[in-house]
C-alpha cells in the first residue's frame, strides 16, 4: 500500500532522521516527512559542536553524561560528519576560578576526560588566545556537520528501504475519535495533498512540535529560544574554544570545516521561523568574543544566522539557559488519552542518536515490534558529495572547492533543484564570496545538464542570492561589505537579476 | 608576519583580477592561478585536511614568482607571497630536489667556474655533460650562460657621495662588463664606489623553496650591508631581482634586525642616476629602433622604467618599451627539463614582438631574461648600463 506506513516521522532534523535510521535498521516500514529540505530547521542552524558534555557539567549533569557517551559513539560511527578537533576550556582574567572547581568535579562525575594544560602551552597551541588566561583544560569536544549528518541518516535509512520526502508538509492529522490514524501531507513542489495512514506518528518537529501536537488536539509546550551565531572567514584556532564560566552568551568558538562559528545568544521568541540575526546581536557577541580572542575584529566575518532551540517546558519550568537540555518523550496516550502518536522534544544535536534510540524502543514496544537498536554500532553512510582526490573537473565553487561531479551527485534523484539544497551537501557558496561567483556558474551548469528553462534558472539564481544576502547583511562592514558590492555589481548590474523573467512567466 | 598573512587572506574579494595578469594561467590552463593557489588555498590549508592539497601543491613549483598578481590585486593581497612560502612544503621527488638544489646554487658554481672559465664553458657545451644534466632533470636544450672573469677597475679616491655595489651572481660570474659599466656610471655620477664582498642575494634559493638557507643568506647580506648604510653608503644594484629581494623580499619573508634600514637604502642603478639628475654627454644618439624588455622584478619595484628614461634621452632615437610580457624563464624555472617547453611558450609573445621588426638593439636589465630572449630569438641582448656607460667613454 503506497499510502500506509507502519510509522510516520514528522520533521527532518537530526532527531527525525535519526529515528528514521533507527527504525529502518530494525526493519520497520517507515516514512519521514519534512516541509523543507533535511536539516533546514535547527539542525542546520546550530553551532556545529559535538559536545563533550563539559559545558553542562555543573548545571545539567545528566545531559553531560549523555553527551560524552554520544560524543564517543559518533566519533566512531560518523567519521565523515565529525572532525575531532579537541576542545579547550579557558578561564580568562575576569572569570571566577571558584567555578572551575565545581566544573572539574562535574566533569569527573559525568566521566568526561579533562586534562589541565598550562596557559603557556595553550598559547603555543592557540596563539590567538588572550594573554591573560588563567586556567586551561583539554576536553574531547569536536565539530559536527549537521547538514551532512541529517543527509547521512536519510541515506542510511533509505538503504534499508525506508522513505523520506522533503518539501512535504504535514498540514493536518487524521484522527478517528481518540485515535490518530495518519496525516494529510502537502507536496510543496506540486501543491498536491495526500492522505497517508500509519499505526504510529512520531512528532520530531523540533521547535514546531507544538504546532504538530495542536493538529492532533494535544498540548506540547515548546518555548522557542533563539540563538545567534556568526561565521568567520577562516579557522584561527585548532581546538574548539570554550570559556570556563557558567554557560552564557558568546563563549564558544568552533573551528568548523573551513570557517569558524562563534556564538551564541539565548533569547525567548514566539516563532520557530524567527531565524534572522541583527547587527546588534553580532556586535554584542563580538564584545564577549574579544575577551577570549582579542584581535577578533581583524578577522573577516562572512555571515550571521540564528537557530531556534526547541526547549520543552512541561509545566512552568525554566526558560532559556535555565531550561533543561535533556530530552523528553511524550506519550499522548498517557498525557491526554490520544493513541497513535508520541512527541520527542528538547535535547541537543549531540544526543540525537540517543533520543532516536529511546523513541524507537518506546514505539516498538507499543507496536510489539521485536529487536533492538543497532545505531551505535552501524557506521553511517556519510561519504558522499566530497571532493575526490583525483577529480579532474574544474571547481565551480572555488572558495570551497566544489566540482561538477559533486554538483551532479548532490541532485541525484531530487525532484527539484535548489542551490540552497546543493549548498548544504557540498558547501557551495559558503566561502568568503558567499555565492557571488559560484551561483551563476552552478546555475549555468545545471541549466545545461538538466535542460532547465530560462525562468527556472532565473528563479534558482534569485533564491540563492537572496538566501546568501540574508546572512550577509548583519555583518556588512570591512571585507564583507566590499564583497557585497561585488555581488551587487554582478547580479544587479551585469545580470539585471531583479528584472529577469520569473517562473510564473512575469517579467 | 604570519598574522599579517592571514589578514591578506581575508582581504581577497575573489574578483580574479590577478588571474588576468598571470602569465602561467595564460599559457597553462591547468594552473590554478594566483587567487586559488594563494589566499583561497591558504584558507583551506588552515583546515589541516584538504583532500586536494597535494594536487594543489604540485602547482606551486609552477609559479614564476613574477609578482604580476601582486601588482594587479586592487585589494592589497600578495598571492605570490603565499606561493613562495608554501613551496617549502612541497615534497619533491629526490632527483628533482637535487636538481633544484643544484640550480638554486648557481652562485657556487659561478664562483668555481669563474676561476677557470675556459674549462667550464667547454664543459657546459660538451654533449656528454649535457646528457648528464638531462638525467638530473636539467633541460638539455637550454644554453647556459658562459662564465667570464675580469679584473674590475675602480678609482681609489675618496668622495662625499658613497655607493656600495651589490653585483649579484650574473654580473660577477657571467658578464663582468655589466659590473664595470655600473662602476663607471657611478663614478661619473660622483660616487666613491666599493663592491660589496657578498655573493648571491638569495632569489634562486627562495624561489626553490629553500627558506632556511635563504634566511641565512639574508642575515649575512643584511649584516654586511647595514654596516655600509651606517657609514652613509647607498646600496646599488643592476640586477632587478637582487634589487627587489634587497628592497622587499627579506622584509616580506624574514624578521631580521636591520632589514628595514637596508631596504630603504637600496637603489636600482638607473633609479639613482635619475634621482641625482646626472647628465650624460652623448647628444649624438647612436642607435635607432631599439626594444627594451622590462623584467618582471623591475616592474614589481614600482619605480617605473628609469633605464628607459635615460636610454631614450641619451642613447637611442626610438625606443620601444615592452612591459607587457614575462619572458618565462623565471630564474631557474626555465632550466628545469619538465618546465622548459612551458617556459618558452610563455616567452613566445615577447619573442614574437622582438622579431617583428629589425631592431638594432635588444635591451634588458636581467641576466636570466637576457638568456631567455637570446634563446627564443637568436638575437644578442645587452644590459642598458653597458650602452649608457659607452656614452662617457674617455
Ligand atoms: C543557536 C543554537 C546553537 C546550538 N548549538 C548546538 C551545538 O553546538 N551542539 C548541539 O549538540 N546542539 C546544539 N543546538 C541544539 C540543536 O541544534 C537542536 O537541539 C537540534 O538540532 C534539534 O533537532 P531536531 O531534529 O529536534 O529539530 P529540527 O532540526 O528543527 O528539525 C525539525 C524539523 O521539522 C520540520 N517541520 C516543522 N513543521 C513541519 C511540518 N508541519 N511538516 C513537516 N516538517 C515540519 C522543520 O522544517 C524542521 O526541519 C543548538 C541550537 C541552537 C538554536
Ligand atoms: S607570481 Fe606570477 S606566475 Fe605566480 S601566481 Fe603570480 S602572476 Fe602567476
Ligand atoms: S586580485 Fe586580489 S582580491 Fe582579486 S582575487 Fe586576486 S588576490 Fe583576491
Amino acid at each position: 500500500m503506497g499510502n500506509w506506513f507502519k510509522v510516520i516521522i514528522i520533521g527532518g532534523g537530526a532527531t527525525g532522521t535519526g529515528i528514521l535510521r533507527d527504525l529502518a535498521l530494525r526493519g520497520v516500514d517507515c516514512l519521514l516527512l519534512e516541509k523543507e529540505d533535511f536539516a533546514t530547521g535547527t539542525s542546520g542552524r546550530f553551532h556545529g559542536l559535538l559536545h563533550s558534555g563539559a559545558r553542562y557539567a555543573v548545571k545539567d549533569p545528566h545531559s553531560a553524561e549523555e553527551c560524552i557517551q554520544e560524543n564517543k559513539i559518533l566519533k566512531q560511527i560518523a567519521p565523515g560528519c565529525v572532525e575531532d578537533t579537541g576542545g579547550l576550556f579557558v578561564a580568562t582574567g575576569e572569570d571566577d576560578l571558584a567555578y572551575s572547581e565545581k566544573w572539574l568535579e562535574g566533569c569527573k562525575n559525568a566521566g568526561i576526560e579533562v586534562q589541565e594544560i598550562s596557559p603557556q602551552e595553550a598559547l603555543l597551541e592557540e596563539p590567538r588566545l588572550a594573554k591573560n588566561i588563567k586556567k586551561v583544560y583539554r576536553v574531547p569536544d569536536a565539530a559536527i556537520d549537521g547538514f551532512r549528518l541529517c543527509a547521512a541518516n536519510v541515506r542510511s535509512a533509505e538503504k534499508k528501504g525506508a522513505q523520506a520526502r522533503n518539501y512535504t508538509e504535514v498540514i493536518d492529522i487524521i484522527k478517528e475519535g481518540n485515535k490518530v490514524k495518519g496525516v494529510i501531507a502537502k507536496d510543496l513542489v506540486t501543491g498536491k495533498e495526500e492522505e497517508i495512514y500509519c499505526d504510529m506518528i512520531i512528532n520530531a518537529a523540533g521547535a514546531w512540535a507544538g504546532k504538530i501536537a495542536a493538529m492532533a488536539g494535544v498540548d506540547v509546550n515548546i518555548v522557542p529560544d533563539k540563538g545567534v551565531l556568526v561565521v568567520f572567514n577562516h579557522r584561527f584556532t585548532k581546538n574548539v574554544i570554550n570559556r570556563l564560566r557558567p554557560p552564557g552568551d558568546g563563549d564558544i568558538f568552533v573551528p568548523h570545516g573551513s570557517v569558524t562559528i562563534f556564538g551564541t545568544t539565548s533569547r525567548e521568541t514566539t516563532d520557530p521561523e524567527d531565524n534572522g540575526a541583527t547587527k546588534e546581536d553580532v556586535l554584542a557577541l563580538l564584545g564577549e568574543g574579544r575577551k577570549l580572542i582579542p584581535d577578533l575584529d581583524e578577522i573577516r566575518l562572512i555571515r550571521a544566522f540564528a537557530g531556534v532551540r526547541p526547549l520543552y517546558q512541561p509545566d512552568g519550568g525554566g526558560t532559556g539557559r535555565n531550561a533543561t537540555r535533556d530530552f523528553s518523550l511524550i506519550d499522548h496516550e498517557k498525557e491526554a488519552g490520544i493513541t497513535g502518536m508520541v512527541s520527542v522534544v528538547g535535547g541537543k544535536l549531540t544526543t540525537f542518536r540517543l533520543m532516536a534510540n529511546a523513541v524507537s524502543d518506546y514505539v516498538c514496544t507499543i507496536l510489539k515490534i521485536p529487536g533492538e537498536s543497532v545505531t551505535d554500532q552501524e557506521p553511517l553512510v556519510d561519504d558522499f558529495c566530497r571532493l575526490k582526490p583525483n577529480s579532474k573537473k574544474e571547481f565551480l565553487c572555488q572558495c570551497e572547492q566544489v566540482t561538477e561531479d559533486m554538483l551532479l551527485e548532490a541532485v541525484e534523484g531530487k525532484k527539484r533543484i535548489s542551490l540552497s539544497d546543493v549548498r548544504r551537501l557540498t558547501r557551495l557558496g559558503m566561502g568568503p564570496c558567499q555565492g557571488t561567483f559560484c551561483t551563476f556558474r552552478a546555475a549555468g551548469f545545471y541549466q545545461k545538464q538538466k535542460k532547465l528553462s530560462v525562468s527556472q534558472v532565473n528563479a534558482m539564481l534569485e533564491e540563492h542570492v537572496q538566501e546568501r544576502w540574508k546572512g550577509n547583511h548583519p555583518v556588512l562592514w570591512g571585507g564583507q561589505a566590499q564583497e557585497a558590492e561585488i555581488t551587487r555589481g554582478v547580479y544587479l548590474s551585469l545580470l539585471n537579476l531583479d528584472k529577469l523573467e520569473r517562473c510564473d512567466g512575469n517579467v | 608576519m604570519s598574522d599579517n598573512r592571514k589578514e591578506m587572506l581575508d582581504f581577497c574579494l575573489k574578483c580574479s583580477i590577478c588571474h588576468t595578469q598571470c602569465p602561467m594561467v595564460a599559457k597553462n590552463p591547468s594552473y590554478p592561478g594566483p587567487k586559488h593557489l594563494g589566499p583561497e588555498a591558504e584558507r583551506l590549508r588552515l583546515t589541516g585536511k584538504n583532500p586536494s592539497r597535494d594536487e594543489q601543491n604540485k602547482y606551486l613549483s609552477y609559479c614564476l614568482n613574477c609578482k604580476r598578481c601582486d601588482e594587479a590585486c586592487p585589494h592589497g593581497v600578495k598571492p605570490s607571497v603565499y606561493n613562495v612560502k608554501n613551496k617549502t612544503s612541497i615534497n619533491n621527488a629526490g632527483q628533482e630536489s637535487l636538481r633544484d638544489w643544484i640550480l638554486a646554487h648557481n652562485d657556487w658554481w659561478g664562483r668555481i667556474a669563474g676561476k677557470m672559465p675556459g674549462v667550464s664553458n667547454f664543459f657546459l657545451k660538451n654533449p656528454f655533460i649535457k646528457t648528464g644534466m638531462s638525467l638530473l632533470g636539467i633541460a638539455p636544450q637550454r644554453s647556459f650562460p658562459a662564465y667570464k672573469s675580469k679584473k674590475l677597475k675602480i678609482a681609489r679616491d675618496t668622495k662625499d657621495k658613497k655607493a656600495v655595489y651589490f653585483r649579484g651572481c650574473y654580473a660577477r660570474s657571467n658578464e663582468p662588463d655589466i659590473a664595470q659599466s655600473v662602476i663607471k656610471l657611478l663614478e661619473y655620477a660622483g660616487y666613491q664606489v666599493e663592491i660589496a664582498p657578498l655573493g648571491c642575494c638569495g632569489t634562486p634559493v627562495i624561489s626553490n623553496g629553500l627558506m632556511t638557507e635563504a634566511k641565512k643568506i639574508a642575515e649575512k647580506n643584511i649584516q654586511t650591508l647595514c654596516q655600509y648604510v651606517e657609514k652613509g653608503y647607498k646600496i646599488v644594484s643592476s640586477c632587478p631581482s637582487c634589487t627587489l629581494t634587497l628592497k622587499e623580499e627579506y622584509d616580506e619573508f624574514f624578521d631580521i634586525p636591520g632589514s628595514k634600514k637596508v631596504s630603504q637604502s637600496v637603489w636600482d642603478i638607473f633609479e639613482l642616476l635619475l634621482h641625482d639628475n646626472v647628465e650624460f654627454p652623448g647628444s649624438n644618439k647612436k642607435f635607432s629602433r631599439v626594444i627594451y624588455h622590462v623584467p618582471c622584478h623591475l616592474k614589481a619595484q614600482g619605480i617605473g622604467t628609469p633605464a628607459a628614461n635615460l636610454i631614450r634621452k641619451y642613447v637611442v632615437n626610438s625606443l620601444k618599451v615592452m612591459d607587457k610580457y614575462c619572458c618565462g624563464i623565471s630564474g631557474t624555472f626555465g632550466f628545469k627539463k619538465e618546465k622548459y617547453d612551458l617556459s618558452m611558450k610563455i616567452g613566445n609573445d615577447l619573442f614574437e614582438e622582438i622579431k617583428k621588426e629589425p631592431y638594432s638593439l635588444v635591451l634588458t636589465d636581467c641576466g636570466t631574461c637576457k638568456l631567455q630572449i637570446e634563446q627564443g630569438t637568436g638575437l644578442h641582448v645587452i644590459h642598458p648600463v653597458v650602452i649608457l656607460a659607452e656614452t662617457i667613454e674617455k
